[in-house]
């Protein structure tokens, strides 16, 4: 009977005190994934004639960063405002992304946190990038006039080369 | 803070830091033991010969501006921002007939200011010196961020202290070894990134999958491969204007053709313009495969060191370190001796202290690297910008020198008023495109401008320049004074 007794003490502190570190520690996981949303540190309106943008991300949450060793983001793209088709363009611990080669159009960016737990932030407010590249005309008018500078250079350079070595020719002559 | 992941460990990027730094500051006083007079300090006795010239030129050229600012341009403006990047062998190429010429007319001179102040007078002189000594600046600056960057991406040291340490190195070795420890640096340097790029190249090559790279190009940045993107098709000509600009008027080629022997200043300038060619194309073409391979980018200025050490791995990455770090040195120093140079020259003697002795020479030369290293300390704490935004700043004054300097070598009726004008309307266009166009028009807007203004200028100039007034007596080489 005491040998009994016994054993269901061990039994229950076997039990029990795995249970209540176990709920401590989901505790301490949900506080932990109480994640609030990063948000952008650039306008939320931008627009770009080159097709490049860098985007900015920050979040409040601040944490102790032994305990939770990676912090993940997730940087998504759409073309439309309600990221019915979404593309991930970024997905790990950085704090930026810069974005190139990007069409004429508008696009439109969100990022959130993700917890290695599996638990996920709500998203930032949206960014919007409209991207309008300069007009063609522009640039052939401009690479038009490059053109010419260059190739006049060249000719200052070579026709001043070929006169002068021909007069110093002459002078030794 | 944009926290970007980094590739090496902090303690291998500070053990390469320690190791490289102690090598050129001693390599750097060793050459400099040489350096008896203010020739021998400023241009290394006038006698280096076409290996050391050509290396110099090639490594002076490979810099920040070439292994990083090179993908920036290939992950920014595709397929033509890369060849556009290359263009700038052309201002090398362009330079070696100049350099024979430079030589021939002023085989006493000092500097690329000495050339304006004889050919055009004092008052282009002193436009001259701000745009030369603003855009000498603008380099370094650009220079002392990429260190700062590139430490920073590859193995997470801090920015400012990465940035402090490849600063403080080269100001130290420049300090004590001049000219002649910048070129036997930089010749080391060379075969360093010669080697390096190789390695990289080869790696890269092996590792990268062409069909993936280009189908995640078409359907993520599919502009990169549009030879009609608009903003690259602007920047051909003004990157090989830019490129050309700097080195006309720059007192860091210019020391080179005066420290260059006779017949070397031609063959070196070709040779390191055909060396140098490939090699923003090797660079740039890696950045275009940084989103196949799910590199992210936190600035572009990161994507070639990143995508190098990233694809090939720990050695990579020290590969990719050892060859920027000696890039970077190779242009800090340059551009530290070229501009102390300019301010010693054609300020300090010509304008404050005429009639100053070597020895005050030496020691106002002395404070004034000092200087311009602790001042672009200051100036690259804060990260103001990309290294293109910062490099390009400067685009409209450096393209605005082009004219002046290329018709004043060879038109006798290349006239003042059209050096002038020139360089301050070419500025000033060049500026305005900067702001309403983007930093890769203004370079071409200065050049543009300022050809048309020194051609019309000519047009109705009638003053006929001696060529014998630019061969100036200088009291270093004759012993008397020339106040």
């Amino acid at each position: 009977m005491k040998y009994s007794h016994l054993t269901l003490i061990v039994l229950l502190v076997l039990g029990i005190a795995p249970s209540v570190a176990a709920a401590q520690q989901s505790a301490d996981l949900q506080k932990l994934d109480r994640l609030p949303a990063p948000r952008f540190d650039i306008p939320l309106e931008n627009q770009t004639s080159s097709g490049s943008v860098k985007l900015v991300w920050d979040s409040d949450y601040d944490i102790d960063t032994t305990r939770v060793a990676h912090r993940i983001f997730e940087l998504q793209e759409s073309a439309d405002s309600l990221f019915v088709t979404a593309n991930t363009r970024y997905k790990g611990p950085d704090l930026a992304s810069y974005i190139s080669g990007l069409p004429d159009g508008t696009f439109y960016y969100r990022v959130r946190e993700i917890r290695p737990s599996g638990y996920a932030s709500d998203w930032s407010p949206v960014v919007q990038v409209h991207v309008e590249h300069h007009s063609l005309q522009l640039a052939y008018t401009l690479f038009g006039i490059g053109g010419t500078v260059f190739l006049l250079t060249v000719g200052v350079v070579l026709l001043g080369v070929r006169r002068t070595s021909r007069e110093q020719q002459q002078k030794q002559g | 803070m944009e926290h970007q992941s980094a590739v090496l460990s902090a303690n291998y990027g500070w053990i390469l830091l320690a190791l490289l730094g102690v090598i050129w500051v001693a390599l750097g006083v060793y050459w400099g033991r040489k350096a008896k007079s203010m020739e021998g300090f400023m241009l290394a006795g006038r006698n280096v010969g076409l290996a050391l010239g050509a290396a110099t030129a090639m490594a002076t050229w490979v810099t920040s501006n070439t292994t990083m600012l090179a993908p920036q341009f290939a992950y920014e403006l595709g397929i033509w921002g890369m060849i556009a990047y290359s263009t700038a062998a052309f201002g090398l190429l362009l330079f070696a007939p100049l350099a024979k010429r430079i030589r021939q007319l002023m085989p006493h001179g000092f500097t690329s200011g000495d050339f304006i102040r004889l050919r055009y007078g004092r008052t282009a002189w002193y436009v001259f010196l701000a745009i030369s000594i603003f855009y000498g600046f603008t380099w370094l600056i650009s220079m002392g961020m990429a260190g700062g960057i590139l430490l920073n991406a590859l193995a997470g040291i801090p920015y400012q202290v990465g940035m402090s340490v490849i600063l403080l190195v080269c100001v130290i070795y420049t300090l004590f070894g001049g000219l002649y420890a910048v070129i036997g640096t930089d010749f080391i340097q060379s075969l360093i990134i010669l080697i390096g790029i190789v390695i990289v190249g080869v790696g890269v090559l092996s590792f990268v999958d062409f069909e993936q790279s280009y189908t995640h190009l078409i359907s993520e940045r599919p502009m990169l491969i549009n030879v009609l993107l608009p903003a690259a098709v602007m920047a051909i000509f003004n990157n090989l204007l830019f490129g050309i600009g700097e080195i006309f008027h720059s007192n860091v080629w210019w020391s080179r053709a005066f420290a260059m022997r006779q017949d070397v200043g031609k063959k070196a300038y070709m040779l390191a313009g055909f060396f140098w060619l490939p090699v923003p194309i090797a660079a740039g073409f890696i950045a275009l495969t940084s989103g196949a391979l799910g590199i992210n980018v936190t600035s572009p200025d990161m994507v070639g060191p990143l995508v190098a050490a990233s694809v090939l791995g720990k050695i990579g990455a020290i590969v990719v370190f050892i060859v920027a770090f000696s890039s970077l040195a190779s242009s800090i120093d340059s551009l530290l001796a070229a501009t102390s140079d300019l301010i010693t020259e054609d300020i300090y003697r010509k304008i404050l202290n005429p009639k100053a002795s070597e020895q005050t020479l030496r020691r106002a030369s002395a404070y004034i690297i000092i200087g311009l290293g602790v001042l672009a300390w200051l100036i690259c704490l804060p990260r103001i910008g990309t290294l293109g935004t910062v490099l390009f700043f400067a685009g409209p004054m450096v393209g605005s020198t082009i004219w002046p300097i290329a018709t004043g070598l060879f038109w006798k009726k290349a006239s003042t008023t059209g050096a002038l004008w020139g360089m301050l309307s070419g500025s000033i266009l060049g500026l305005i495109a900067y702001f309403e166009l983007g930093w890769y028009t203004a370079s071409l807007i200065g050049a543009a401008t300022s050809m048309v203004v020194v051609v019309i200028a000519t047009a109705f100039s009638k003053s006929r320049f001696d060529w014998v007034k630019l061969d100036e007596a200088h009291p270093e080489t004759t012993g008397g004074s020339t106040s």
